[in-house]
């Protein structure tokens, strides 16, 4: 699952124009539509304060 | 993991618009230069989002069409694609608009937000000695300086948006004398200001085929991960790509990374406690970007200012001077804001509804037309400007205690004082690249 570090994320909406799938929307802060995210990775190499990870969830299934 | 070993005469962590110039101008001279940017783009804060078919600023949109990064452009002989803004600013005041004089001359602008003429030519006088006979000292805010000839409200306000438009800060908080003394300098380099018709990103482009062309390398997804220090002198970084880590020798370590990363990767033990203690106090500038598009222009003019608001600062018409950055038959807008203060708190919700309020107050077109595309806040670790020119205002300089070791880019100066935006960065840029030709051969 796509987390963002809220404490280091200054909300520049770079990660937003490189998502394929507009999962994301910043506006202040960052927003994640999880419906659309599939895991694509694409975003996190963008993020110009690393604030982007992606969480490994599968055990709390 | 195997550890691969290059050999550079320079070696540039960042591909921000410092770091290219100063890239640039060395490959060009002959260096063996390799760029390392920790990022799948290059430019940095000097680059473009392309989304949607539109063209959205990382940073850099105000291009100055002279002096030092013109300089460096021309030196090396890289493509410098920018059209010219050639219709005057208008201002936006209480409902009315005014235009600036065609004469450009001070004293016409502030005749129009101030009838009283001895008023307005006493204030002139006083900033023709601050320019020219003795500048202000660096603990006076502009604000107090102008408050020595004027309560004007509508001039006031002209300097506040001035100031913090170029400065990033409010006239309450800036340095006068950094005021002043870019006035004469450095902010010269904005006769013209023009934008990059295919966005900043061009630009960076244009200096990284430079530097390719020349022998160099500009590797991305490349993140530096320590500077090699021995005998605190710098000899060469370890990087980290795509496939894994690599040492590279260097005879010049150049950080576009802004001081407080240099110290870091370098080991905070090589510097003293008082160049540590002014990295800390550096002081980062917030502003907010708000692109707007529309299928009609929003606004008749490229440059609007707009002053008395809440929060808005500009609100630029980018389409009308470089219809490439919308598609056909759209046009693009962009919107700076700033908060309060730069020191004092902020809420970055409260500061998007304050800008989103004023467009919608202040531009008629934009309740009727007008769709927000993308909204980009840059502070702290991603700042507008790295090191603001407060009250106090302390310049970082490019050398730094360790020898063959330098910064480039809007975290430092040169000596007498602050040097903003993309001129100040490639002006740091050149001095580096100078000092680097006195001291060794390629
Ligand atoms: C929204 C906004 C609008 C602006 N508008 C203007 C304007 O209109 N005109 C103007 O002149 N100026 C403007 N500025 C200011 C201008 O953008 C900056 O002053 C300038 O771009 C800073 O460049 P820099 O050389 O310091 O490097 P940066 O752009 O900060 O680049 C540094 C680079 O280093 C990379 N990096 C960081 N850590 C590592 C690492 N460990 N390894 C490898 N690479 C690393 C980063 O990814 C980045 O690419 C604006 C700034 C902002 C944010
Ligand atoms: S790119 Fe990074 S810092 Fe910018 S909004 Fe996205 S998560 Fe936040
Ligand atoms: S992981 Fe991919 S799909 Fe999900 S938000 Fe990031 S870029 Fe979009």
């Amino acid at each position: 699952m796509l987390t963002v570090n809220e404490e280091t994320c200054v909300g520049c909406g770079w990660c937003q124009t490189f998502c394929p799938q507009d999962a994301l929307r910043a506006w202040g802060y960052l927003e994640i539509d999880y419906k659309k995210c599939d895991e694509c990775l694409v975003c996190i190499k963008f993020c110009p304060t690393d604030s982007l990870s992606m969480a490994d969830v599968s055990h709390h299934k | 993991m195997s550890q691969k070993q290059e050999k550079y005469d320079v070696v540039i962590l960042g591909s921000g618009i410092g770091g290219l110039c100063c890239a640039a101008l060395l490959a060009n001279k002959g260096y063996k230069t390799l760029v390392a940017e920790k990022m799948p783009m290059i430019g940095g804060r000097c680059s473009t989002l392309a989304y949607k078919g539109f063209k959205i600023p990382t940073g850099v949109v105000a291009v100055p069409m002279s002096g030092v990064l013109k300089s460096v452009f021309d030196e090396v002989g890289a493509d410098f694609d920018v059209s010219p803004i050639t219709v005057l600013p208008k201002y936006l005041i209480d409902n009315k608009i005014i235009d600036e004089p065609a004469d450009g001359q001070p004293l016409s602008i502030l005749s129009c937000f101030c009838t009283d003429k001895k008023e307005v030519s006493m204030l002139q006088k006083g900033i023709e000695r601050a320019q020219t006979w003795n500048a202000p000292s660096n603990e006076t805010s502009l604000l107090d300086f102008l408050y020595q000839y004027t309560k004007n409200e509508n001039l006031i306000s002209y300097f506040n948006n001035k100031c913090d438009i170029f400065f990033t800060v409010g006239a309450h908080e800036a340095s006068a004398r950094e005021y002043f003394l870019s006035h004469t300098g450095i902010l010269k380099d904005f006769q013209p200001i023009g934008f990059a018709n295919q966005g900043s990103i061009s630009l960076m482009k244009a200096l990284k085929k430079v530097i390719e062309d020349k022998g160099g390398k500009v590797l991305t997804q490349c993140r530096a991960k320590k500077i090699l220090v021995k005998n605190q002198i710098a000899e060469g970084v370890v990087v980290e790509g795509i496939k894994g880590e690599t040492t590279i020798m260097a005879t010049a370590v150049v950080s576009n990374t802004g001081p407080k990363k240099t110290v870091a990767l370098a080991g905070k033990e090589h510097f003293d406690k008082g160049y540590l203690k002014e990295v800390i106090n550096m002081v980062p500038s917030f502003q907010m970007w708000v692109t707007t598009i529309s299928d009609r222009p929003l606004f008749d003019i490229p440059f609007l200012f707009t002053l008395k608001t809440k929060r808005l600062l500009t609100f630029l018409s980018a389409s009308l001077v470089s219809p490439g950055l919308a598609p056909e038959g759209k046009y693009i807008h962009y919107s700076i804001s700033g908060p309060a203060s730069q020191t004092g708190p902020w809420n970055l919700q409260n500061e998007v509804d304050l800008h989103i309020q004023d467009l919608k107050d202040n531009i008629p077109d934009f309740n009727k037309y007008g769709k927000i595309l993308h909204v980009g806040c840059y502070w702290g670790e991603l700042p507008t400007y790295s090191n603001t020119p407060i009250t106090g205002f302390h310049n970082i300089p490019q050398k730094t205690a360790v020898e063959n070791l330098y910064n480039v880019g809007d975290g430092v100066s040169k000596e007498d004082g602050f040097s903003c935006g993309s001129p100040g960065c490639a002006l740091t840029a050149r001095i580096v690249a100078e000092d680097i030709k006195n001291r060794f051969k390629p």
